[in-house]
């Protein structure tokens, strides 16, 4: 048997925060690739960052997040303070021994600390670094600051979203994080493949603005061409109707419907109990039903209205029409087709992460028959400390021991410096009816964990 | 360049539409050597506009120039037995197939991975379908919004008072292109290191729900359903669109700068207020806040108050409009624009692959038009005559 873990061998350092750049590593280290994250004492903000298990912050809360469970998890945790001569001393040394540094700072930070790439391929001459940052590590804006929120209306696709005839509409502002995570962790792969070919490593400058602009790429050909801009057409579609999102029985449930061919067009009028329809002027070709689509809306929207989303979704696909369900969480984690194709992992938390427990979190969309990666752990802050500067690095027990003692490493946090996030994350967490009021939750539902199943953490 | 990154991999797709195509670009880009197999008609998305001047032209498709660049181009009627083995033997000395039939056409055409892989064992086999080929709704069908609303996406999306609102373009197909893309690198290495091929089975709907796969944790970590928008409209520093003087922006407090700055920028002493320090103080008084802040955002113009931002040490995100995406300076200094020239529509700015890679370039070939390598791979490459060719054509495989 060949097949072992796929990116088996494949050391990745990285000096990362938030979201971007620690879900590209993941991915990685979902598939098996030693990704050791180097974490400060005094700055843990990814480790501040909600949720907490039934809301509340225990006193490790540094061991307790959810966020970093989700965007950390396979990874080792090594503390390392680079601000400390001694600590980029040591990270200097864990870069001689591994194949790959990946940072998301501002441009600059990475060489203020002495660990740019032009220093570090000085001791590794075939290291793979990339730097991930908003505008990239050149150009007028390289020193601006980003979030997903900041970006996404940069990239241009706001511009498109919304409700017809309305303003541009924002949508989840994690989207462009995630996709400039996916990005940094392809650029990786390709590097790696560079470097088995020549033997050379290289430096990867990572835009997220770049990578997100890439989203209206056809739209940016057809301005060029002189054809006509797409418009924001809420749900609608430039050509297929009906083309919608319905609303169903229930609170704020919905169903989407969308019809792309005649054929499909007379499958609705007969799921729907309205063959009639068929035959009116109004919805007899295509382009009559895309001018008439508003009708059209109406007709659907009569028809669900009344009707449970999932059974609407499962007798309109029998009918041979695209339809589906809005799903929301508890929908998702109950979805047979879901559960048939194992996408949730159980991610059982040692004892050290208070009242964590084991969770489902969502894998991988994408199966492979022989190298399959999984969930395997999460590490508590410096949890590997000992592991990578004893075993590969070779310090002696006492010189861990003084670096304890420096606050250069650690396994719990310093007095902790402002960050970015402190506001929405330091503190007590809001309270989940605040969530509510706020609009960042809908609903709050008391029971969930029985909808976890069996193998959920018991109420504390 | 003399030499690119994936030169040396050999990729045939078969994938119509976005996704899969998508997938064979992002490596294109760097020179794998793809061969888009397209059946006689043509890629459906020939068939997408925007076209030029609104006139519909299979060989300028907005949608088919921005998804192909870089690849080869040939037809071939793979549902007849001759196709499948020509097919075939484009499949024996190739890397890697991008494919996207379902699962029930795939057996039927005998193309299942069992099948290739006997015929290739280092063969990466990448799938990609709207379900997965496996799974109880894998035969179900889906655009682009029924996998949005399916993938918990667009459950987040829009005003909570009117419909959960899809994102247009094909977003939710051009996240699982990327996907493809990452999962097909991923089993290239291990077929680099190991030498073995293998099956990558992914679906669009899971690719879709990995964006906003964080919500689930709002669920199995408190039982908290997340809503639409995420407070739509109560975020007025925290990323809603704002108006100002000739467009939205959406501002952020976050950008590392103290609260207390943000006052002097809007000449409003008011803000200093602690009370606005934190998140969850802006919502409270959002009212307030809203009061003082928006006098000072409509007197002043979008890219204005960018520039002022980056001098300030603020995180401010104007929606520009694709004319502004187009003339942006930092794209322009950065180089992000490649030229490509295309027969049909001559030269055009397409947008780059997002890295810069130190001493590499990101391919400037065009898409392919219909057919238009089919001497190149049938007679220079499968050693058919120019006679064999004519011969295929007349019987309507390629």
């Amino acid at each position: 048997m060949l097949s072992g873990t796929m990116l088996e061998g494949v050391r990745i350092i990285t000096a990362e925060q938030v979201l971007q750049l620690p879900w590209a590593t993941m991915l990685l280290a979902e598939m098996g690739a030693e990704v050791i994250r180097v974490e400060s004492i005094t700055r843990v903000q990814t480790r501040e960052m909600r949720p907490f298990p039934e809301n509340r912050r225990g006193e490790q809360w540094w061991n307790q997040s959810g966020h970093y469970s989700f965007f950390c998890r396979n990874k080792k945790s090594l503390t390392l303070d680079l601000q400390q001569p001694r600590g980029a001393e040591l990270f200097r040394k864990l870069v001689e021994v591994s194949d790959v540094v990946t940072d998301n700072n501002r441009p600059d930070v990475m060489d203020r600390l002495g660990l740019g790439y032009e220093t570090l391929r000085t001791i590794k001459p075939d290291l793979i670094m990339l730097g991930s940052t908003g505008y990239g590590q050149t150009g007028p804006w390289r020193r601006m600051g980003a979030f997903g929120r900041s970006i996404q209306p940069m990239s241009g696709l706001y511009h498109f979203t919304g409700y017809e005839g309305g303003p541009p509409v924002g949508f989840e502002d994690n989207d462009a994080d995630v996709s400039t995570g996916w990005n940094n962790a392809l650029a990786i792969l390709l590097a790696l493949h560079h470097r088995r070919r020549t033997g050379q490593g290289m430096y990867i400058d990572m835009s997220m603005y770049e990578t997100n602009v890439n989203w209206i790429g056809p739209a940016l050909l057809g301005m060029q061409m002189g054809s006509s801009p797409y418009r924001r057409l809420g749900n609608a579609h430039h050509a297929m109707s009906p083309h919608g999102c319905y609303r169903c029985a229930g609170d704020d449930e919905w169903v989407t419907i969308a019809v792309g061919s005649d054929e499909e067009w007379r499958a609705l009028t007969v799921a729907i109990g309205k063959p009639e329809l068929a035959s009116d002027p109004r919805f007899a070709d295509a382009v009559s039903r895309w001018r008439h689509r508003k009708a059209l809306d109406d007709v659907l929207a009569a028809w669900t209205v009344g009707r449970d989303k999932t059974h609407v979704m499962h007798q309109l696909q029998q009918a041979g029409v695209p339809a589906g369900a809005v799903m929301k969480a508890p929908d998702l984690l109950a979805d047979p087709h879901l559960q048939a194709r194992g996408y949730f992992e159980w991610l059982d938390h040692p004892a050290e992460w208070e009242g964590v427990g084991c969770r489902p979190f969502p894998g991988r969309p994408y199966q492979f028959s022989k190298t399959p990666g999984s969930i395997t752990s999460v590490a508590t802050l410096g949890q590997h400390n000992r592991e990578i500067l004893g075993g590969l690095l070779g310090l002696t027990e006492s010189e861990i021991d003084e670096l304890e003692k420096q606050q250069v490493i650690g396994t719990a946090p310093a007095a902790v410096q402002s960050g970015p996030y402190q506001d929405a994350n330091r503190g007590a967490p809001v309270p989940a009816q605040k969530l509510v009021e706020y609009g960042d939750l809908s609903a709050v539902d008391p029971n969930y964990r029985t909808a976890l199943g069996r193998r959920a953490p018991e109420q504390p | 360049v003399v030499y690119q990154i994936l030169d040396d991999v050999v990729i045939v797709e078969l994938a119509q539409g976005v996704a899969g195509p998508l997938a064979g670009k992002l490596l294109s880009n760097w020179g794998a050597q793809v061969v888009k197999v397209e059946p006689p008609e043509g890629d459906a998305s020939r068939r997408m506009g925007p076209f030029p001047d609104d006139v519909p032209d299979p060989e300028a498709s907005g949608w088919f120039l921005d998804l192909n660049t870089g690849k080869k181009g040939i037809t071939l009627d793979v549902t007849t037995p001759t196709g499948r083995e020509i097919l075939k033997r484009l499949l024996v000395d190739a890397d890697v197939f991008i494919e996207d039939l379902s699962a029930e056409t795939q057996e039927a055409l005998g193309l299942g991975y069992e099948a290739l892989a006997q015929l290739n064992p280092r063969l990466i086999v990448s799938s990609i379908t709207p379900f997965g080929k496996h799974g109880p709704h894998a035969g179900y069908k889906a655009t682009d919004m029924v996998l949005q609303a399916l993938g918990g996406y667009m459950s987040v999306n829009g005003d909570p008072e009117q419909a959960p609102l899809s994102i247009p373009l094909e977003h939710g197909l051009h996240m699982a292109g990327r996907q493809v893309a990452l999962a097909t690198m991923m089993a290239l290495h291990h077929q680099r290191e190991r030498g073995e091929g293998q099956h990558i089975d992914t679906s669009a709907l899971e690719c879709v729900l990995m964006e906003p796969s964080f919500l689930m944790l709002w669920y199995t970590y408190l039982g908290g359903i997340e809503g639409r928008g995420r407070g739509y409209g109560l975020r007025v520093v925290d990323g809603d669109l704002k108006e100002c003087k000739d467009g939205w922006i959406a501002l952020t407090a976050d950008g590392g700068n103290p609260w207390s700055a943000f006052a002097p920028f809007f000449g409003a002493p008011e803000l200093a207020d602690e009370k606005f320090a934190s998140r969850a103080g802006r919502r409270e008084h959002r009212k307030e806040l809203e009061a003082l802040v928006e006098p000072g955002l409509k007197t002043r113009e979008k890219m204005e108050l960018f520039d002022a931002a980056i001098k300030n040490r603020f995180v401010f995100g104007p929606v520009q409009t694709p004319e502004e995406v187009l003339r942006c300076p930092q794209l322009g200094a950065r180089g992000f624009f490649r030229e490509i020239n295309h027969p049909r529509t001559g030269p055009m700015r397409y947008p780059g692959p997002g890295m810069t890679l130190a001493g590499q370039a990101p391919t400037t070939a065009p898409a392919p038009c219909l057919g238009q390598h089919n001497v190149d791979v049938y007679c220079e490459r499968l050693g058919y005559s120019r006679e064999d060719l004519t011969r295929l054509r007349t019987l309507g495989i390629v």
